[in-house]
């Protein structure tokens, strides 16, 4: 299938009723949720997965990129809403039309960096396992070294996401993996625990406690972008929710392609796509194309409806922002407990999901970051069937990931790019005497 | 009730993990930690015999009991809230959970 049949196809599955229907009811009810406080964008998508277990796999998959997109834009609203103006019709008419060409620029930006996710795809579908080990070791390398975070607190993070990872049986041989010889958790940790664990539960705690760190890290994570002050406020403004709106495609960029998850909404989806059975990679468009080529139309749709809906509904996003989070927290932590639990009416995973949420709070509170875990767990499982696959093809030489020309070059690109990265880091530091760790971006929110 | 074991083997690290921290004059807030921890553990032992709605409701209820400061309307609010997103959810997905108790099923 090439490219524009494909967007064809991808425009056919999102123009079925039910598809088109939760592509724009969700993109609205995300640009809502945005503005109720206590709501993150990440808390909300990880409350959605549970869910689209009762939808198939396009469906699912347009239903979450239509909220994602609907929060971004219901984020740069609230930016909006905060340095003064009633609404973005006010905002336009007040500077006009630079900000609202702004940011149908960034949703342009984001329908292309999109679109080329089945070129990327094409290009790594030839990858032997070796070589998509090498990638996947590549990448954790350099998002390990890429982190703000120091780099034995990154790589241990994302060690702790690979060994959750490799709980449960072993998908050959049926042999129990850190199991301690108990009949829980047979295929493992489940994904909707941990997500919904790591992301809650440490958002829920904070609230109890708002003068910590660890709020304080939370709320500066999923709060919107600092207004901007000056003259060009509101371009600035319409500028960063362009800008975030090109991210969140550049984010799902490598989770369709590569199957390697960046962002928690990137996380969030591959988790989905998972749970259907077309787990996220070179593979997946020849798989799963109505999840493919329909999450693709998904993002121009859900762009659009956003943007609509943000011109036209700027005083009832501004009465939400009144609400007292301290209503929608309790609501907030039920739904991911009913969420947890309804995957397979298992009062355990609940359990579960608490311990991870306890352990990934104590991460907060020193400094770690969970999207590291995250990604480690995500990546775990093909990372141990791709290097079983390797192995067993290289009758168990281990060096074949060194001997074949593309994996040792991908290896090696990645620990050049990972020295780099931190050695600007580390001059970076030594310029700016003034800057703290707590300034630098996260990977949370 | 090797579940049991490796639940207070976690128990115990996670205590070990906030002594440390406080002797190094770093502390935790631990209260908002328990409070989260008996409002899930509370829903999730109450759930299969009780049912949603009022699992729920015990949920919020512990979640709230440690921050009252007589503001009794806003926990109610809170406590409305939390059954109608729940219930609502559970309705439109069509999820296979019992809202209410179960009389005389074991």
């Amino acid at each position: 299938m090439d490219i524009l049949s494909g967007f064809a196809h991808g425009f056919a599955v999102l123009l079925a009723p039910l598809n088109l229907l939760l592509c724009v009811l969700a993109a609205a009810l995300g640009l809502l949720l945005a503005f109720l406080p206590g709501v993150g964008p990440s808390v909300v998508l990880a409350l959605a997965l549970p869910f689209g277990f009762a939808l198939p796999a396009p469906s699912s998959v347009i239903l979450l990129a239509a909220l994602a997109f609907g929060l971004t834009y219901g984020r740069g609203a609230a930016a909006w809403q905060r340095i003064g103006c009633r609404g973005a019709v006010q905002a336009a008419a007040a500077d006009p039309p630079q900000p609202l060409v702004i940011m149908i620029g960034g949703a342009i930006l984001a329908v292309l960096i999109v679109a080329l996710a089945p070129l990327v795809s094409r290009a790594a579908a030839v990858f032997a396992p070796a070589e998509m080990v090498a990638l996947i070791v590549a990448v954790l390398i350099l998002a390990a070294a890429a982190s703000p975070d120091s780099l034995p607190r990154a790589s241990a993070a994302i060690f702790s996401g690979l060994c959750l990872s490799l709980l449960g049986q072993e998908i050959d041989t049926g042999v129990r993996r850190l199991s301690f010889d108990t009949v829980g958790l047979p295929d493992g940790i489940p994904m909707v625990a941990l997500v919904l664990g790591v992301l809650l539960i440490p958002e829920v705690a904070a609230r109890w406690h708002a003068g910590s760190a660890a709020a304080a890290a939370v709320i500066a994570g999923k709060a919107p972008p600092p207004a901007p002050d000056g003259a060009g406020e509101v371009a600035a403004a319409a500028r960063i929710t362009g800008a975030a709106a090109a991210g969140l495609s550049a984010s799902l960029l490598p989770m369709l392609a590569l199957g390697i998850p960046f962002t928690y909404t990137a996380a969030v989806l591959g988790g989905t796509l998972t749970i259907h059975g077309a787990v996220p990679g070179p593979q997946l468009a020849t798989r799963a194309p109505d999840a493919f080529w329909g999450l693709l139309a998904a993002v121009a749709v859900a762009n659009l409806v956003a943007i609509v809906m943000m011109l036209a509904a700027g005083r009832l996003l501004s009465l939400l922002a009144r609400i007292d989070d301290r209503l929608t927290a309790p609501a907030v932590l039920m739904l991911a407990c009913l969420g947890t639990y309804s995957v397979n009416n298992d009062p355990f995973e609940v359990i579960v999901m608490l311990a991870l949420g306890l352990f990934a709070a104590l991460l907060l509170e020193s400094g770690w970051e969970r999207g590291l875990l995250i990604m480690g767990f995500l990546v775990g499982g093909p990372l141990d069937v791709g290097i079983d696959r390797a192995l067993t093809a290289a009758h168990g030489d281990a060096w074949t990931f060194l001997s074949r020309p593309v994996a040792a070059l991908l290896l090696a690109a990645g620990i050049i790019l990972a020295v780099i990265v931190r050695l600007t880091q580390v001059s970076r530091w030594f310029t700016a005497p003034g800057a703290s760790t707590s300034g630098r971006p996260r990977l949370d929110g | 009730m090797s579940r049991l074991v490796l639940l207070a083997i976690l128990a115990l690290a996670l205590i070990i993990l906030a002594v440390l921290r406080a002797r190094r004059g770093s502390s935790i807030a631990v209260v908002p930690l328990l409070v989260v921890t008996a409002s899930v553990a509370l829903f999730a032992i109450t759930v299969r015999p009780l049912g949603l709605v009022a699992a729920t409701l015990i949920g919020i209820a512990a979640l709230n009991v440690a921050d009252l400061r007589g503001r009794v309307t806003a926990v109610l609010l809170s406590m409305l809230i939390g059954v109608v997103a729940v219930v609502a959810l559970t309705m439109l997905v069509d999820l296979p959970i019992h809202l209410w108790p179960r009389l005389g099923a074991a």
